[in-house]
């Protein structure tokens, strides 16, 4: 019979079953039920167990268990730790391997060889090698020495470097740390250290096994001791370099610049995805390494701000550099960093929203590749040394970043990397504005000025240089590289800069080839069509670049000067502004030779895909928007620059300002453009009386007298603008006289001696002649002069009536204005100037002026009306007595 | 659209027919076995009916008639055209013929060719010497079998209430019509259907693993690898698997393809013209006269050559190649 075992199946330790069946053994129940005889071992044994001895035994055995146990584990401790020291020693055994590798090559090479070679000369009656010999003793005494030597400088060296680490990068992460023992040459002398080491120790061990001492290995071991010692003063003192955190950040880029290059077109497995994501790893790695220099570099406390634009200036290079290379990278290699892009509900597959609905889960973003990460990771490393310099009041140091962030956007803008140029720019405008608002405007206004004018330089390069690379090269040489397609040659296809959006269009067109390859067999697409996707691709390039020139001139120049002007800082503003005005014009031109661009790739259009308009004819508009913009900006200004010290420290924005602003007033003058003409006047005209103002104070300076002739110039030119509104009134019939009236009967009331103010303003009419002929005031007014005799071509006034012969040409109906009809026009100029007339037909009809000499040039002006008053008025009566005769 | 109704006046003729005809499985759950293959030969059809469908006005009325027939008379004409099977019912010979060329054509991706048996009523009670009435009667391929000088169909025993066994009908080879395409075409067919079959199999599986992640290759790529096959399979014929290529292909290739596939179209339809004119003539030699058909204003293989030209020279926009072959829009 068997006995149930109610506990189960495992086996269990005798004594533990007798305690665990002590109820059934008890129990007359089961002991009825099993049948079980009382006199067998399981019952003699329960009751052992509660004997004395029974109890002795059971603690005995529970200290024996405890004791047993303990042992084990500890001998299990121990074994672990055998197993990683172990580990551990098969580890410095692997590290060591090298060095004693070289150590036995070099005691095999002038040991074992000069032997061997003297046993088989010796046999074989060859030459013997005649070498030094060396005492044994002396020997022994240089290995050992060198050994202690070479350990004791190793210990040292190695102390040096790990002082560097725990003092100076002590807060940093542990990667930063080991850049530090990284160092090439500490690399390298540490190596070279440990190998004199084991080649002196083997040298000593041979000899203590009765192998003869060697002189040759003698001389190895002193020459390279040799080198170990001299070296170890300059590496020491090198060593100090490290506390800069600039000087370690060659690695990280040598890293980076590495992996680059197995991803672009040179590198041998640049099209497999695995070595492509192991780039990518490896770049982003360096970037946080790089930013984490960057980090420590603007934390630490330095009493010059070197290190931090070192750190900005490499990070720049390395921008410069990388996109370069990044136009042999293909659009959709894994060396680019994945972003998400989430789709629209509406145009996303209706798969995907079947399977939100259905699950409740939105639709998942696609991960597309961000083509501008490591310029966005090295804009923002630039950007915080920038705010850092700020921070510490380094404003030369920050000039000279900003002059490196514009080298970088140039490269950016050169190689079809508008956006990342202009997101470069957009965060150095963010950062300076910032500081510009919140600064003394008085504190080192030309720094300011400075730091204003290279923001401006760099915001230029989005509109200068992205246009340029589209249309500085012929048009063929954009877009005839068919070869490489129907050869099928991915090479090739990156073999030149192109803009991204091209090089997309490129690769889905070789994709799509190479499935006709694989389909048909040959390639039957023809040059045309290779040609015609590439134009295409570039056409949408241009479209991007116009789109993209438009916005920097919104953001960078319109735009932060607005908010200087709310901040009041003028001057900062009117240098922002008058840069502003620059952009306008060169985004005016980079336009128009897009869009002549534009023209030219049409040619290689055929196919029915719609040809889409650049756009350029908006942009203009928008651009010479902006310019009226600006200009009103720069109105606004005016009063506080009126009021801004005048002198040679800082620019004279205060002339510039005027400059523009006449310019501008001419351009709406012949445009009809009424609307803000009042503003600008009223500010040309308080630029005007200031400029006059400050050279006439200047002038009563003695050895200065000859400035007065420039106040009279710029009086000259408010009266040049005012004749110009005068005449342009009456020859559209607009209202810009009316306004120059108000202004000037304004000005009059304020003055005290109306006559002599009088006076005052006909002394420069009267004189002119002895004023400079090619001040910058005078060109002007001759260029306005000729857009004055312009304006009156183009509204169809026969200007050459008085100079070319009549008989030959087509009576032209002359304008009812007499005024208008005095204009004599000689080569492109007006006999009369503007100024002549203001005098003639404002100051010399005012009641003050009565009484007053009239300056000749304003008489010559009034008897020209008064003939062509007189010519009209024959005319009238001609026509009056010839039409009765006709009826 | 000028239809007509079943013939009344032929039913009491008697008919000379031998071959017989039993219901036929579809070969799989679509016609021809692959959705791919039946895909291809509904286009087929369809470009083939849209050739003459292109030309016509409201209510089936054309502006110019694409078919004509010469040195025929009107009761000839009639019978001629009652003749065309699968005419759905179109009393015009233009629309009848159409709608049996677009039938033949999908036959031909399907099985390769379509033979007819000429059948011919007789009129015992007139005694004429003439036959009232001419059918064309489908005839299943794979029944018919050569011997020698002989042509029999065997009818398969479940067919043949008879007997158990199956029956074999002689057949008089001068009444069988074959349409086929053209011989060039013939073996690229053959290739298409054995190929589509074969890969057509494995697209449920690959199609569902992916569906549930245990696909352990790119899905991309061996839809990419899958269109390459049944490219590579249609590429003779220049059929564009109804824009599934378009992921893939340039559209210079596409245009390529699709004038290929005009030629394909024009040539299957020409040879079926020219083999129902001959049908036409032998009838029409029945009667004693001698029928001659002739087709104009339909898609030419020239128009096609011109169109791969142009399209070559890149001198025309993409729609000016295709304007001969496009729809009109109305």
């Amino acid at each position: 019979m068997t006995y149930p075992n109610p506990i189960g199946d495992c086996p269990r330790p005798w004594l533990a079953i007798g305690v665990r069946l002590i109820h059934q053994v008890a129990s007359l129940d089961l002991v009825h039920e099993t049948r079980m005889k009382i006199g067998n071992w399981r019952l003699s044994a329960f009751m052992l167990r509660r004997s004395g001895l029974g109890q002795r035994l059971a603690l005995g055995g529970r200290r024996l268990t405890f004791v047993t146990r303990r042992a084990a584990h500890v001998q299990s401790e121990r074994l672990h730790s055998v197993r990683l020291g172990g580990s551990a020693t098969w580890q410095l055994v692997q590290f060591a391997i090298t060095p004693l590798v070289l150590a036995g090559l070099a005691v095999t090479s002038f040991v074992a060889l000069p032997a061997l070679y003297e046993k088989l000369a010796m046999n074989r009656g060859w030459k013997i090698l005649s070498l030094p010999a060396i005492d044994a003793q002396s020997y022994s005494g240089l290995m050992a020495t060198v050994g202690q030597a070479a350990a004791a400088m190793l210990a040292l060296f190695f102390t040096a470097i790990s002082v560097v680490a725990s003092t100076s990068y002590a807060k940093v992460t542990t990667n930063v740390r080991v850049l530090v023992a990284q160092d090439d040459l500490n690399r390298r002398y540490l190596r070279l250290l440990a190998h004199t080491a084991a080649v002196a120790l083997v040298g000593l061990s041979l000899h203590a096994v009765s192998i003869p001492p060697s002189s040759i290995l003698a001389a190895y071991v002193a020459v390279i001791a040799g080198i170990c010692l001299l070296a170890f003063f300059p590496l020491g003192v090198r060593t100090f370099a490290l506390f800069d955190p600039s000087n370690v950040t060659s690695y990280p880029l040598r890293a980076l610049v590495r992996a680059l290059r197995a991803v672009t077109r040179n590198g041998r497995r640049w099209l497999d995805p695995s070595f492509q994501n192991y780039a990518n790893r490896i770049a982003e790695e360096q970037l946080r390494l790089l930013a984490d220099l960057v980090i420590f570099g603007i934390t630490e406390n330095r009493p010059r701000q070197k290190v931090v634009l070192d750190l900005a200036s490499s990070i720049n290079g390395l921008a410069r550099f990388y996109v370069a290379q990044k136009s042999s990278i293909p659009s959709d290699s894994l060396w680019f960093t994945r972003k998400a892009e989430f789709k629209r509900w509406e145009i996303a597959s209706s798969s995907m929203t079947e399977i939100a609905l259905r699950t409740g889960v939105a639709p998942p973003p696609d991960a597309i590749p961000d083509h501008g990460f490591v310029e966005d990771r090295c804009t923002e490393m630039t950007i915080q040394c920038l705010r850092h310099l700020f921070e510490r009041e380094a404003i030369d140091d920050a000039v000279s970043l900003l002059l490196d962030v514009n080298r970088t956007a140039v490269a950016y803008a050169k190689l079809f990397g508008q956006a990342e140029s202009m997101r470069l720019v957009s965060a150095g405008r963010t950062v300076l504005v910032d500081r510009l608002k919140t600064s003394d405007p008085t504190a080192e206004p030309l720094k300011q000025l400075q730091l204003v004018d290279v923001q401006c330089v760099a915001a230029l390069a989005p509109i200068l240089y992205s246009a340029m690379s589209l249309s500085e090269d012929a048009v063929g040489q954009l877009v005839c590289h068919e070869a490489g397609f129907l050869r099928l040659n991915r090479r090739r296809l990156y073999s030149r800069a192109h803009p991204r959006c091209v090089l997309k269009d490129a690769e889905d067109l070789f994709q799509r080839l190479e499935f006709e390859k694989s389909v048909e067999g040959v390639i039957r697409t023809q040059p045309w069509y290779v040609r015609q996707i590439i134009a295409s691709g570039y056409a949408e390039a241009i479209r991007e670049v116009i789109r993209g020139i438009l916005k920097t001139v919104e953001l960078e120049f319109v735009a932060p000067a607005s908010e200087l002007i709310q901040a009041q800082r003028p001057a900062c503003a009117g240098a922002w502004l008058q840069r502003g005005i620059e952009a306008c014009h060169k985004a005016k031109n980079r336009i128009e030779v897009l869009e002549a661009r534009y023209a030219e790739l049409k040619g290689f259009h055929v196919t029915e895909a719609p040809w889409l308009a650049s756009g350029a004819e908006d942009a203009l508009a928008k651009v010479q928007a902006f310019r009226a913009e600006i200009v009103q900006l720069l109105a606004r200004i005016v009063p506080d620059l009126c009021e801004a010290p005048a002198g040679t420290t800082l620019p004279d924005l205060l002339g510039q300002t005027r400059a523009w602003l006449a310019e501008e007033l001419v351009s709406m003058m012949e445009r009809k453009e009424e609307d803000g003409f009042g503003d600008l006047f009223i500010a040309y005209f308080n630029a005007s009386n200031a400029v006059r103002r400050h050279f006439f104070e200047s002038a009563q300076q003695p050895g200065k007298q000859d400035y007065i002739r420039v106040a009279m110039d710029a009086m000259l030119d408010l009266m040049d603008v005012s004749g110009l509104a005068l005449l342009f009134s009456q020859l559209d019939g607009t209202r810009f006289g009316e306004v120059v009236v108000h202004t000037w009967n304004g000005f009059f009331q304020l003055a005290t001696d109306k006559p002599a103010m009088v006076r005052a303003w006909y002394a420069p009419l009267g004189s002119k002649l002895t004023l400079p002929i090619f001040s910058s005031s005078a060109m002007q007014r001759q260029h306005w002069n000729r857009r004055l005799a312009q304006a009156l071509v183009d509204r169809g006034i026969d200007v050459d009536r008085h100079f070319a012969p009549s008989w030959d040409r087509q009576q032209i109906q002359p304008h009812p204005s007499p005024i208008v009809d005095s204009i004599i026009v000689n080569y492109g100029h007006p006999m009369e100037q503007p100024h002549d007339y203001f005098g003639a037909l404002y100051l010399a009809g005012r009641e003050d002026a009565q009484g007053i000499e009239l300056p000749s040039a304003i008489r010559n002006c009034l008897d020209a009306i008064e003939r062509a008053r007189a010519r009209q008025r024959e005319a009238n009566d001609e026509t009056t007595q010839a039409e009765p005769e006709s009826d | 659209m000028r239809r007509r109704r079943p013939s009344q006046s032929q039913t009491d003729l008697d008919w000379d027919g031998r071959a017989a005809r039993w219901p036929r499985g579809l070969g799989g759950l679509v016609p021809g076995g692959d959705s791919n293959l039946w895909m291809c030969a509904q286009d087929v059809e369809t470009e083939i009916w849209a050739h003459f469908h292109r030309l016509e006005q409201r209510f089936g009325r054309y502006d110019v008639e694409p078919l004509r027939l010469d040195t025929c008379s009107d009761k000839l004409r009639d019978l001629l055209i009652e003749s065309v099977p699968f005419n759905e019912h179109r009393e015009d010979l233009s629309g009848a013929v159409a709608n049996f060329a677009k039938m033949v054509a999908q036959e031909f991706v399907i099985d390769g060719l379509m033979p007819f048996e000429v059948q011919a009523g007789w009129n015992q009670s007139a005694r004429s010497p003439r036959p009232e009435g001419v059918r064309l009667v489908f005839v299943y391929p794979e029944s018919m079998k050569k011997l020698g000088p002989w042509l029999f169909q065997i009818v398969p025993p479940h067919e043949n209430h008879e007997s158990t066994e199956s029956r074999v009908v002689r057949l008089d080879p001068e009444r069988i019509v074959t349409f086929e395409p053209p011989r060039y075409y013939r073996q690229a067919l053959a290739q298409m259907r054995s190929g589509f079959r074969w890969i057509g199999r494995s697209q449920h599986e690959w199609m569902m693993k992916a569906g549930t992640e245990q696909m352990q290759e790119d899905f991309k790529a061996v839809t990419r690898s899958y269109n390459v096959c049944r490219a590579r399979l249609s590429a003779p014929i220049g059929w564009d698997g109804r824009g599934s290529f378009q992921d893939h292909v340039a559209d210079f290739h596409w245009a390529l393809r699709r004038l290929r596939w005009q030629r394909f179209c024009i040539e299957i339809r020409d040879g079926i013209l020219t083999t129902l004119a001959k049908v036409f003539t032998r009838i029409g030699e029945w009667r004693g006269e001698s029928p001659h058909l002739v087709w104009e204003h339909l898609p030419t293989l020239e128009q096609v050559q011109h169109a791969e030209s142009q399209l070559v020279g890149g001198i025309v926009r993409f729609d000016e190649v295709f304007k001969a072959f496009s729809f009109p829009s109305r």
